[in-house]
């Protein structure tokens, strides 16, 4: 097989990879399809072995669509975990910035205050520019407060608890 | 169910299986249709599959219709029918009406 052809199929299973990681066995169903392409391309060429699967994204979903119940997106809800820590420290890094420019504008000095459950000395003098903090279980709760809930939400994890697809349907029809 | 006809045929491999659907001129239904009803169907026991050495390169994957299979085939020919033996006279009265 022609290196350009090995870069087509594994391109095309890469983004497949991507849209079908929180199918259950994607893994084993990559090497399948890596194996069927191989073997297709070698009657009617890669590109049209390519084409004959359509769109990676519609691949998945076909895949996915043949679950016989929804299930938790975990790779999915990672980033919604990333973008929930994301705010947190972006409101935190704002807030500092607030509190030092106000104690610049009071002419220097330093403050005690609690941000997100933590303890912070803020400092803005001539001299000096720090913040000091100290991680204490609310911390921690705030921390958890800001992953856990989106990475929970982002996952669907209520579909942790299997109920079947048609049972899915019958309800959605009845409401 | 057109899968499970192909198969009750005979066994054969995921892209054969859509030449096939093809040939039948059912041109719309391409191998990423296929590939992931082939894999629902063996998960649920309708089909089992085998390697076969390949000269190709890497061994082919053939499906053979189970037991069962022949039984859900059979359940959704019958059901299959009995929708077109209900539609077909519904449909011939729409086209009698509309020629008068």
């Amino acid at each position: 097989m022609r290196l350009i052809d090995i870069a087509r199929r594994e391109a095309f299973l890469n983004r497949f990879t991507w849209y079908a990681q929180d199918y259950p066995g994607y893994v084993k169903v990559k090497r399948e399809l890596r194996r069927e392409l191989t073997l297709t391309a070698d009657e009617v060429g890669m590109p049209a072995a390519i084409a004959s699967l359509g769109h990676p994204a519609q691949l998945a979903a076909e895949y996915l669509s043949n679950l016989e119940r929804p299930y938790p997106r975990w790779s999915t809800a990672v980033w919604w975990a990333g973008a929930g820590l994301y705010v947190l420290v972006g409101l935190g890094v704002a807030y500092s910035l607030g509190v030092m420019d106000s104690l610049a504008a009071v002419g220097g000095g330093s403050v005690d205050l609690v941000v997100f459950g933590t303890p912070v000395k803020f400092t803005n003098t001539a001299e000096e520019i720090s913040t000091q903090f100290q991680l204490t279980p609310a911390s921690f709760v705030w921390f958890m407060t800001a992953t856990a809930a989106p990475y929970l939400i982002g996952a669907r994890a209520w579909r942790l608890w299997p109920r079947s697809r048609e049972a899915a349907i019958s309800e959605s029809h009845a409401t | 169910m057109l899968l499970l006809a192909i198969l009750s045929a005979g066994e054969s491999y995921g892209y054969e299986l859509v030449t096939r659907l093809h040939a039948a001129g059912l041109a719309g239904i391409g191998a990423g249709t296929v590939y992931p009803v082939l894999t629902r169907l063996e998960r649920e026991g309708d089909i089992s599959s085998r390697l076969v050495p390949s000269t190709a390169g890497p061994a082919r994957k053939y499906y053979a219709l189970t037991a069962h299979g022949q039984q859900t085939f059979t359940s959704a020919a019958d059901a299959w029918r009995g929708l077109a033996n209900t539609v077909e006279p519904l449909l011939a009265g729409a086209v009698s009406s509309k020629e008068l």
